[in-house]
């Protein structure tokens, strides 16, 4: 057989068993010794099955992995599903990123970033961040009691249970009553629209001198004016809002309203808003204007009535702008796994109406009209030893004044300090050609 | 047997060695700068919107939206001479989009003006073509006819030389956001560029939906924010990316067949590409809006059909 074996080697179409009985002999006990003998092999090399191997020197694991909820993989022993024995590019040992690792047995949960509303946690974190990966005294092997693990993260919304009017599940500090801790499909994560979500515990009760609102609003999100979490108004109202509607003054915007009866504006889209706003009306002729042809130019950003924001902005800066800026999103994500680490607040926490105010600055890119489109804000130190900024130090390359962006990419970057080239050299020789 | 085997075997690695490396080479960028486009004549240009060629007067228009006028250059030859700027005495403000008919009659819309602003140079007369909404980018085939976005209602308005609308086009989909832009080839059919979903859209002559392609996403060949749209004499479509920093080249049905560009500064580098025109000599004009900076390119294969 052995000389029949290397013959193979040498030339395959010369190898031929003729009888076929032998041939599945040969096969079977060349399967069975080479499973077998794996088999033993992996045996004999353990000195104690797994996991009894692996809390013989990690001693106080065993404790820790006995908690109310234990991850399966770590309940059935088997360490070796995330983690490698002998060496790994990875802390502690795991096979992969952690990310990767986790997705590839939780694969339902991969399909959650196909949604629409994704938590940013969810999006650019780990899940180590939220889960425990191997046992926790609480639901879905979460790091902290939901009521917690929210908030730790979420400072600002703490905040607003010291307002006195609160809603039943924020009371209770119940997230997951309301939200989707990954992601769904309605904004902000929520597990239902915001109408649907209300009214599942109460009714349209919204009055205009004594005329019922429910017609119009069966269908309405309520956070337009009620805030989703708590308030210092009676009837939980949002903390800004628009002056007519504070003022109860419904007939300024909109036509007559009448009992079960639609509720109409009295003119259509942004006109609606420049018969008062004249100032922004003027933005309309600016060369740059953010979506200023659509109707609904300013309800794009502006909630007409109320909001949590200041300037009446209706959503996070997160949902508004990159609901339609993905792609900046995604490059920015993967510029964040490239530099590892990225300082800048703003463009870190996705805040991205500190540089850009679409579209009350004409502005290609809707940025602040700042030489340093305000990231003196924070770098103070760097603004008064840079290198020289504004009018009199013109870009060759594009004619137009240097401030920040000309160097450093806020969304793009491909080397540290978020610059355009490697500040060594190729960065300077963009312009400085005779170096 | 083992004669076929082999030459299947060979056959195989002289493509992998010369083919296929050929044929990506072909995909990659067949495509050459000519020159980009000299406008300190002009004072140089500020944030242009769009450009036009007039294939009747060989004339290039600029609409020079920054400094509230347009451009005209001689399209004869390669050199592109600075025929004359106009304002329409001061009247023009912040152009959007300027085509011109074969009579020489200018159409042009401004930002924050309602209709289409008709300029007969010959006689001196403005008129002005009534649109409801917010008319934007134009177009116009070659029988005169007149393409109008207008985003307020999300429609393209076709306008006959008379000025008489003759038919729209619209997206009856829930989910469509707006036109961008528009381009028409020689038989008449309109492809339509929507931005906030990646999405390629052409309708013929009568205005019915006939084929779609293209979606926002990081694949080879999907968009992350396409802004204009332009058509070769061959049928490609041309689409340009303004956040990758590319043009992507289809074919009629919308199957990729290359692309060109990178982010930089330099000469045959893009930097955020706002908007692209291809005359009937395959020259493909490219502004970049962001660096008052107007490329032209042609294909390499351009050369060889002698244009």
């Amino acid at each position: 057989m052995l000389k029949g074996t290397a013959y193979f080697a040498m030339n395959s179409s010369r190898f031929r068993i003729q009888d076929s009985g032998f041939r599945k002999i040969v096969i079977f006990l060349i399967l069975f010794v080479s499973v077998l003998g794996g088999k033993t092999y992996a045996q004999t090399k353990l000195k104690v099955g797994m996991p009894d191997l692996c809390y013989g020197c990690h001693e106080g694991l065993k404790k820790e992995f006995s908690k109310d909820h234990v991850h399966v993989p770590v309940k059935e022993g088997q360490c070796t599903t995330c983690h490698n024995p002998h060496t790994s590019n990875h802390a502690a040992l795991i096979k992969d990123e952690i990310n990767i690792l986790c997705l590839g047995c939780h694969k339902e949960v991969k399909e959650d970033f196909k949604n629409k509303s994704v938590h940013s946690a969810f999006k650019r974190g780990e899940c180590t961040d939220c889960h425990n990966p191997h046992s926790s005294n609480y639901r879905y092997i979460l790091t902290k009691s939901e009521n917690f693990l929210c908030l730790d993260c979420h400072k600002a919304v703490k905040g607003h249970l010291e307002r006195p009017y609160l809603i039943p599940p924020f009371r209770e500090k119940r997230c997951l009553s309301c939200h989707h801790a990954h992601a769904s499909n309605v904004r902000n994560q929520l597990v239902k629209s915001p109408s649907q979500l209300c009214q599942s515990c109460h009714g349209i009760r919204c009055q205009v001198n004594g005329i019922s609102l429910s017609f119009t609003l069966k269908g309405s999100d309520c956070t337009n004016c009620h805030s989703g979490h708590s308030s210092d108004s009676k009837g939980i109202f949002n903390a800004y809002g628009h002056s007519a509607f504070l003022q109860r003054k419904c007939g300024e915007c909109h036509n007559p309203i009448l009992a079960d009866r639609e509720v109409t504006t009295k003119l259509a889209g942004k006109e609606l808003c420049f018969g008062c706003h004249k100032e922004e009306k003027k933005l309309l002729s600016n060369i740059n204007t953010h979506m200023i042809n659509e109707e609904n130019a300013c309800t794009l950003c502006h909630n007409p009535h109320s909001s949590n924001r200041k300037g009446l902005i209706s959503k996070a800066d997160e949902e508004l702008c990159l609901s339609c800026h993905q792609d900046t999103d995604r490059k920015q994500i993967f510029m964040e796994k490239k530099l590892k680490r990225i300082r800048c607040v703003p463009v870190k926490e996705r805040k991205c109406l500190k540089c850009h105010r679409p579209p009350h600055y004409d502005h290609p890119l809707y940025l602040k009209p700042q030489e340093s489109i305000g990231c003196d804000t924070c770098h103070k130190a760097q603004h008064t030893i840079t290198h020289p900024l504004g009018e009199k130090a013109i870009d060759p390359r594009t004619g137009h004044p240097l401030n920040c962006s000309t160097c450093h990419s806020m969304h793009a970057a491909k080397d540290k300090f978020m610059l355009y080239y490697n500040r060594d050299r190729a960065l300077c020789i963009q312009c400085h050609k005779g170096y | 047997m083992a004669r076929k085997k082999l030459l299947v075997i060979l056959v195989g690695i002289l493509w992998g060695l010369f083919g296929s490396p050929l044929i990506l080479a072909q995909k990659k960028a067949p495509v050459e700068l000519l020159m980009t486009l000299d406008t300190k004549e002009a004072g140089g240009v500020n944030q242009p919107l769009s450009l036009f060629l007039s294939e009747h007067k060989q004339q290039l228009i600029i609409s020079d939206t920054g400094n509230s006028r347009l451009l005209f250059f001689d399209a004869r030859g390669d050199e592109f001479k600075l025929l004359e700027e106009f304002n329409a005495d001061g009247e023009i403000f912040h152009p959007i989009s300027a085509v011109q008919d074969s009579h020489g009659k200018l159409y042009v819309t401004e930002r924050g003006k309602n209709g289409v602003i008709i300029y007969d140079r010959g006689v001196n007369s403005k008129d002005v073509l009534a649109v409801e909404g917010t008319p934007i980018y134009l177009a116009m085939d070659i029988n005169d006819n007149l393409y109008v976005i207008e985003r307020r209602h999300k429609k393209i308005m076709v306008f006959n030389p008379r000025l008489q609308l003759i038919s729209q086009v619209s997206i009856s989909d829930k989910a469509f956001t707006n036109f961008s832009d528009v381009a028409i080839d020689k038989k008449g059919r309109i492809y339509a560029l929507e931005t906030l979903a990646g999405k390629v859209y052409v309708f013929d002559r009568e205005g019915n939906l006939i084929n779609k392609f293209g979606k926002r996403g990081k694949e080879r060949g999907d968009f992350q924010f396409p802004t204009s749209i332009a058509l070769d004499p061959h049928g490609n479509i041309y689409v340009v990316d303004q956040h990758r920093h590319k043009v992507l080249v289809f074919d009629s049905q919308g199957t990729l067949q290359w692309e060109f560009g990178k982010l930089g500064w330099k000469k045959g580098t893009l930097y955020f590409p706002a908007h692209i025109f291809i005359d009937s000599s395959n020259r493909i004009f490219i502004i970049e809006k962001h660096i008052n900076r107007i490329q032209i390119f042609a294909p390499l294969y351009r050369k060889a059909e002698g244009l």
